[in-house]
């Protein structure tokens, strides 16, 4: 007999599914940041121009990756919602918020202290930087739709429209450094290939990989949250709640 | 040229705003448990 995958659409049959992958992704995150960190500082080699301070970019470039993916993962989801009208999309969309404006945060924190060593200051309102920020205000922007909304239905459209208009603003990052003359160096990993070293490569590679699963981690146990919250009336969920 | 200290002030802020984040909604979790368990006394 086929499993149709749909029935995890629905929030009493996700609940548990979360459940079960929540903890098998936290652990690969925890293992895969102990390698990445270890290819980052003992087998990566010094840069010739930057000495060790580069070593930053093990967490700055994986954050910045994950901030945009988060951000077009959560417009996705919020266009299911607005499509599909189903539920679990929203609380998917509202789960994802936190996570994306951490990322976004952390990918510009440490740029700012990667910048000031190398190019002598902090903080440039370069394309890069500026559609970053913009980035954090935006998820900054539907957490607090949420909050200002009580109506959880209208929220979740509001919200979602919000993510979708401010989508826009993902392609912008990636290719600003390409049609602006900026700060921020040009693409150094592509699908054709990349001009770094191949540990320093694979140690990023790696971080990428340790926080796309904490990523998934921390966005499960929140929708889990979220549908425990949302859903409080239901009879599966007082059963979930005593069984806990 | 090292600069450990930037090194450390980026790896630092991010090890405690990730540390936080993960407690903060396991936390969650947990009062929306408690919210919805028919026995919990009030």
């Amino acid at each position: 007999m086929a499993t149709s995958w749909f029935r995890f659409s629905s929030p009493s049959t996700f609940y548990p599914l979360a459940g079960a992958l929540v903890r098998g992704f936290g652990v690969a995150a925890a293992v895969l940041a102990a390698i990445g960190l270890w290819l980052g500082f003992a087998v990566a080699p010094s840069d010739v121009q930057q000495g060790e301070v580069y070593r930053i970019i093990f967490i700055h470039v994986p954050a910045a990756w994950m901030s945009m993916f988060l951000y077009v993962v959560m417009a996705f989801w919020g266009a299911m919602a607005l499509g599909l009208n189903t539920r679990l999309s929203a609380m998917m969309a509202q789960a994802i918020a936190p996570t994306g404006a951490l990322m976004t945060f952390i990918a510009l924190w440490t740029g700012a202290l990667w910048g000031r060593p190398t190019w002598g200051t902090y903080w440039a309102w370069d394309a890069r930087m500026t559609s970053e920020l913009i980035l954090l205000f935006l998820f900054f922007g539907v957490i607090a739709l949420r909050q200002a909304i009580d109506d959880e239905r209208r929220a979740d459209r509001a919200c979602a429209l919000l993510s979708l208009v401010g989508a826009v603003n993902v392609p912008i990052i990636y290719f600003s450094v390409r049609w602006w003359n900026t700060l921020h160096q040009g693409a150094t990993v592509k699908l054709t290939g990349s001009s770094m070293e191949a540990t320093m490569l694979t140690g990023m590679l790696v971080m990428t990989l340790a926080f796309w699963c904490y990523a998934i981690a921390v966005t499960l146990t929140r929708a889990r949250a979220i549908v425990l919250e949302r859903e409080r009336g239901a009879a599966w969920v007082q059963l979930a709640a005593a069984r806990a | 040229m090292n600069h450990w200290h930037f090194i450390l002030g980026a790896y630092g802020v991010t090890l405690i705003a990730i540390v936080i984040e993960a407690i903060a909604v396991r936390m969650r979790h947990r009062a929306a448990l408690a919210q919805s368990d028919p026995d919990r006394t009030r």
